[in-house]
């Protein structure tokens, strides 16, 4: 499956009840993505949320506690209520992380890092086949970023997500801020993976602000996006078109004014890489805001 | 190829491991880097923390500077619940609060809010369907809450005064 399986979604951001008000004011938003989760598909939408359908923004379900990387087998219940909403929300995509959330009873509501290792490729390839087989629409499968990593690792990330992806034959949601992330932490380098991963299965960017701690990056989602973030996306539009990239921020909120720049700067910055392209790309235009486009 | 039942078993118990590492409750699994899963630790409490105090921000105002100390002692005795997410953690938060005489009003208040519109079970929280009447009695304010829920028509509040000659009908 490659990205001409979803529509074009623009630019977009994370929906969150805190700047409902920001996003239904904003009217060249592409898209939103919802946290799966907080969303009962057998209870009426929060107004804005339908409103927002109305208008003909794409409402993407982005969901946290499937945990495909898992050795327990997958809760149907969990999978069956994403597909539900995906329904609901008649979303032309689902998404997911590559990434492992409870284990031996304990909940963690994090999102872990499985082993690179043959095995544990083998589980998650199965997890997301039988994720998508369940899912009335295309999944999209997230890297994650990571503080620490499994010892002993097989594959480098680049590998492991490349062989996922074509093997389980699902799209990818690259988080570029993850990305960025992981070569900070891990000690490689971004733009070899962004060379070597299947761009051509990208179905949506993330992209959001980190801090750095105690000697490590953290994709905190609570800070500004920062230069180095903003240059690697850029990188990425220069390597290939994208059809959506959606701004993540879940707490301290700033002003409306400044979250608005920084979606102006995020459509900027996707324009300076895609001029670095071939003319000939079309997706996500080159103009400071790229306008919304009707979903299929 | 799918994976063996052996290979799945491992795996699950290697994850096992360092789950409870990370919840502190257990030791790192061995040849992992430390220093980093301490890191990733103290990340997960915060995260935990905060996620709480925003799915709670009457509980979180209330408590002030009080709720860090007192969150991480619930965090460390009480598991994450498997339903429900950080609503679930903070009705689980008020009920520690609450066994220990320190959950304010506010905390008391949006207990009631939770319960109506939610039904708590082993793993946590799971959303009601049906309609609800609960009721809380405010010791400080000395009032009586009841609360009615119809699914899709909405909610009614009532605080009734016990006490005192004022007049109640609290809409929230």
């Amino acid at each position: 499956m490659t990205n001409s399986h979803v529509p074009e979604l623009g630019l977009g951001i994370g929906w969150r009840p805190e700047i409902a008000l920001l996003i239904e004011r904003g009217h060249d938003l592409g898209f939103v993505e919802l946290l799966a989760e907080d969303f009962d598909p057998g209870c009426p939408l929060p107004a804005p949320v339908e409103h927002l359908r109305e208008r003909g923004v794409a409402v993407v379900p982005h969901g946290v506690s499937l945990s495909l990387g898992g050795a327990e087998p997958l809760d149907r219940a969990r999978l069956s209520a994403l597909a539900r909403l995906a329904e609901r929300l008649e979303a032309p995509l689902v998404s997911e992380h590559i990434a492992f959330v409870r284990a031996g009873g304990l909940e963690t509501g994090h999102l872990l890092p499985l082993p690179r290792t043959r095995e544990a490729l083998e589980l998650v390839v199965a997890n997301a086949r039988e994720a998508q087989k369940a899912l009335p629409v295309p999944l999209a499968l997230e890297n994650i970023a990571t503080l620490f990593e499994w010892p002993s690792p097989e594959m480098d990330e680049a590998a492991f997500l490349t062989e996922l992806l074509e093997r389980a034959d699902v799209l990818l949601l690259l988080d570029i801020a993850n990305v960025y992330a992981n070569a900070r932490n891990h000690g490689y380098d971004a733009g070899e993976l962004l060379d070597r991963i299947p761009l051509s299965r990208i179905a949506y960017v993330h992209i959001a602000g980190g801090v750095e701690h105690a000697g490590m990056y953290h994709d905190s989602h609570t800070h500004e996006v920062g230069a180095a973030v903003l240059d690697l996306l850029a990188d990425l539009c220069a390597r290939a078109a994208v059809p959506g990239v959606m701004l993540e921020r879940d707490d301290g909120f700033p002003s409306d004014k400044q979250l608005n720049a920084e979606l102006d700067a995020i459509g900027a910055c996707v324009a300076r890489g895609a001029a670095r392209r071939a003319p000939a790309a079309g997706r996500l235009q080159a103009s400071e805001r790229s306008e919304h486009v009707p979903i299929r | 190829m799918s994976p063996s039942a052996k290979a799945r078993a491992q795996l699950a118990a290697q994850q096992a491991v360092l789950v409870r590492a990370l919840t502190t409750r257990g030791e790192p699994p061995p040849h992992f880097d430390a220093a980093r899963l301490r890191a990733a630790a103290a990340s997960l409490a915060r995260k935990r923390a905060r996620a709480t105090a925003r799915a709670w921000p009457g509980l979180a105002r209330a408590l002030g500077r009080r709720f860090g100390g007192l969150f991480s002692s619930y965090a460390e005795a009480v598991l994450l619940p498997r339903q429900g997410g950080p609503l679930a953690d903070g009705r689980a938060f008020a009920r520690w609060l609450a066994a220990r005489g320190e959950l304010p009003e506010a905390g008391l208040l949006q207990a009631l809010a939770v319960d109506l519109r939610h039904t708590g079970n082993p793993d946590g929280l799971a959303p009601r369907r049906w309609p609800t009447c609960k009721a809380a009695w405010l010791r400080e304010s000395r009032r009586l809450i009841v609360a009615v829920r119809l699914p899709w028509l909405g909610e009614r509040w009532l605080s009734i005064p016990l006490g005192r000659r004022q007049d109640g009908d609290l809409r929230l």
